[in-house]
């Protein structure tokens, strides 16, 4: 079978993948994180109402804390691309864009996938870490963490 | 289903042919027969369930029309028959059943018996159903028949206390065990595959499925413990509302109870309140993740104003603009150009700097995008910030008024009056094991979520090992596939089974306040999860038992017609003596409210029931009305027409 990155390569540059990958070892994190994904979920346990929100906010905790993480090989689809509106693909758009610095990015979705992939990579990691440290329930961390980058 | 017709041929105590038309039209759409005791209102409410369902005589004498068999000759084959015209979804058919007697000497000796159902389309033809009472269940099914066709005396039972018939109600009125065939059937196809994959794969995999299945029966259990305890919560809930009543009603305390009350109210109300902040802070967060971009938005703004700027985007020239240039091969100055020509090869240089217009168009779309997208993303986290701080303000005030509550017990608690304390203790003791039970619930819930996490933990295992057996692999995508299934079916049953009841319980409250004459006597329907109907008065007091013969009618009456609303059946309700236990300003309510709720209504009534009150609201809406004449023995059905 070819692997999501080969096959990302292997494809025409503008043409991404039908989905976004994340590691298969942080993919439970992202599950468990997840309204629609858990059985019995409670907003205040799973903060993030689809697994796009939840992609979206690693991206953003991945940006904020300015590491790009390179997915492992052992990874799995977690969303469809397509399940991403259009303002969130722009949103991912322009990351990729100011962080290339190529206007021509923006016709690569494989491109803006893969820079997001890797930010989501390393930022659900510091969302784990910030939601188990210390009593709480996630959302309220979550809106704590807002607040902080507010002031911030 | 709309009746349209009813022929009865020496069916009891009605001689030879009769015939009656019912009223179908929408803002006609009542039938009324009338006629004194005896006279054969019960004889023709029970050929319409004997014609469609082959029930309702068994103990209601002989069919076979006495005056048919003493004109009979002895040996003669004679037929009792009961034809039905209805309409159904535009399609119209006619239902007859036909019991075929032979005379021996004085007795009718049943010698067979006929059902047949009719297709009848406009042009005429006719087309007979292979299997008519199967037919007739899937238009209104037999089990259902007994919420539509009733007897209005009897109705009231419905609704008493301990009657565990609305429970089956419901579940037959909205195909509830439909749903429930669908579960276990799935749930059979898991097993089968399950054994199968034991019988054929490793004693690891048999150990997993094992496991799994220990793991399942463990989340049943537990699911079975929590409806327990919704019920004991439930039954404590009242209990706490009966003390409540009582101390409120005492001398000594009745103030402080009115205030506790209060207080619980504005706890409910604030804590509604909060949640819904709660559920609105969650919808915000999810949408504010772009605060950490503003950055990246910035640089990228910069990066898109720069090739504007350089003229870059959108490019002077439109790449449509080259190309057709290039394919006619002239120049707008009209110079004629070919593929080997400078000016070609400028034009083919030109072409590769522009960029498709598409991609101009979602750049220059970008470019609003981002200003957009700050603004709004500011604008949310204002928005968010606002709610939080009333979200805290919420949580104090209800845990203000917590305290006062706290105090109001121990107000109360201190009275030395041995009634009083005996009531505020057994309050007490209910509210603290309804607690306890909640506690246990939750507990539960939470159990249930682990013991989830580690079924999915042992179906990765499971298929990493179905994997080592490849003849596996098709079973095992087989039993998941049917699992899921049965999981899917399972939660929206659980989902449309709490939805069913909420609909019932407010459709019913909405008909009893229009039927009912001491609508604000009474608050509040309430129909709890097992399926028990409550009725609330005014004080917050479960009043079902309190509730006069007329009034379970009245309630009877109301889920009966909430019933048939949300069923989506369009079937005919036919009640025989529908007002013997109403009066006065209840029966005009009824009669004048009742037709609309109904897609057609056929009343069987005694002349006193088909009184002033009952004829003024229902008169109106009354397309067709038959009276009951009986002399010699036999009954003729005679139109009325109206005055």
């Amino acid at each position: 079978m070819v692997s999501p990155q080969l096959r990302r390569y292997l494809l025409p540059k503008e043409k991404g993948l039908d989905r976004l990958f994340v590691e298969d070892r942080v993919s439970e994190v992202f599950r468990n994180l997840t309204h629609t994904s858990t059985k019995n979920a409670s907003i205040l346990t799973q903060p993030f109402k689809e697994s796009k929100d939840a992609f979206l906010w690693a991206v953003s905790l991945g940006v904020k804390y300015g590491t790009r993480k390179p997915l492992e090989n052992k990874r799995e689809g977690l969303l469809r691309w397509d399940y991403l509106s259009n303002d969130e693909k722009q949103c991912l758009g322009m990351l990729a864009l100011a962080e290339t610095g190529d206007i021509n990015v923006l016709k690569d979705e494989g491109s803006i996938q893969e820079i997001a992939e890797e930010y989501a990579n390393q930022g659900i990691r510091i969302l784990k870490q910030k939601i188990d440290d210390g009593a709480g329930d996630p959302l309220w961390k979550l809106v704590n963490l807002i607040r902080e980058q507010e002031i911030t | 289903m709309r009746l349209q017709f009813i022929r009865l041929i020496n069916f009891k105590q009605f001689y030879k042919e009769q015939y009656a038309s019912f009223s179908t039209e929408d803002d006609l759409k009542v039938t009324v027969f009338f006629g004194i005791t005896g006279t054969g209102k019960t004889s023709m409410f029970t050929a319409i369930n004997w014609c469609l369902y082959g029930t309702g005589d068994e103990n209601t004498g002989e069919l076979f029309n006495k005056q048919a068999l003493d004109e009979a000759i002895e040996g003669q084959k004679c037929p009792v028959v009961v034809s039905i015209g209805f309409r159904h979804k535009s399609i119209e058919y006619i239902a007859e059943r036909v019991r075929y007697f032979e005379k021996q000497g004085q007795e009718a000796v049943v010698k067979g018996n006929e059902f047949t159902l009719t297709q009848i389309d406009s042009l005429g033809q006719t087309k007979l159903i292979g299997n008519p009472s199967g037919k007739l269940d899937s238009i209104l099914p037999a089990n259902v028949r007994e919420y539509f066709f009733f007897n209005g005396e009897k109705m009231e039972d419905l609704t008493k206390p301990g009657n565990r018939k609305i429970e089956d109600a419901i579940k037959n009125i909205m195909r509830l065990p439909t749903i429930d065939r669908a579960q276990k059937h799935l749930q059979d196809i898991t097993k089968e595959y399950r054994s199968e994959i034991q019988r054929k794969g490793s004693v690891k995999l048999d150990q997993l499925i094992k496991l799994q299945e220990q793991y399942e029966n463990d989340i049943v259990q537990l699911k079975q413990e929590i409806k327990h305890i919704d019920t004991e919560v439930s039954k404590a809930t009242k209990q706490v509302s009966e003390l409540e009543a009582l101390l409120e009603e005492s001398r000594e305390v009745g103030n402080l109870q009115t205030q506790r009350n209060q207080y619980n109210r504005q706890i409910s109300r604030l804590e509604m309140e909060r949640d819904n902040l709660a559920q609105s802070i969650f919808e915000t967060v999810n949408k504010v993740y772009p605060i950490n971009l503003a950055n990246n938005a910035q640089k990228a703004l910069q990066i898109i104003n720069s090739q504007v700027r350089k003229g870059k985007i959108p490019s002077g020239i439109k790449e449509d603009f080259l190309k057709e240039i290039i394919r006619k091969g002239e120049c707008i100055c009209g110079r004629s150009f070919s593929a080997h020509d400078e000016c070609y090869a400028t034009l083919e240089a030109l072409l590769n700097q522009t960029q498709p217009n598409e991609f101009e168009d979602s750049v220059m779309r970008l470019r609003g995008d981002i200003t957009t997208l700050s603004r709004v993303t500011e604008e949310r986290l204002a928005n968010l910030k606002e709610k939080t701080k009333n979200y805290q303000i919420k949580a104090e005030d209800i845990e203000d008024c917590r305290r006062r509550v706290d105090d109001l017990s121990r107000r109360i608690g201190d009275v030395e009056e041995v009634n009083i304390e005996n009531l505020e203790s057994r309050r007490e003791q209910f509210a603290r094991s309804i607690k306890f039970s909640l506690q246990k619930r939750g507990q539960n819930e939470q159990k249930i979520i682990q013991l989830q996490n580690s079924i999915d933990g042992v179906i990765k295992e499971r298929s990493e090992e179905e994997k080592k057996q490849g003849e596996l692999r098709k079973l095992s995508n087989r039993e998941a596939m049917a699992r899921k299934s049965s999981e899917a079916i399972t939660t929206i049953k659980e989902r449309f089974y709490e939805e069913t009841r909420k609909r019932i319980e407010s459709e019913t409250k909405l008909v009893f306040d229009k039927l009912a004459w001491k609508t604000d006597q009474f608050n509040e329907i309430r129909l709890d999860p097992e399926f028990h109907l409550e009725v609330i008065d005014r004080w917050n007091k479960p009043s079902r038992e309190e509730l006069s013969a007329g009034e379970r009618q009245i309630l009877s009456l109301s889920f009966i017609a909430a019933m048939a609303r949300l069923s989506g059946e369009e079937a005919p309700v036919i009640m025989d003596t529908p007002f013997a236990r109403l009066s006065g300003i209840v029966l005009q309510n009824v009669a004048e409210h009742l037709p609309d709720l109904l897609p057609q209504l056929i009343l069987f009534v005694t002349d006193q029931e088909w009184s002033e009150s009952s004829r003024s609201g229902l008169e109106p809406k009354v397309g067709a009305q038959y009276k009951f004449e009986f002399s010699d023995g036999v009954t003729t059905i005679k139109e009325v027409s109206f005055a």
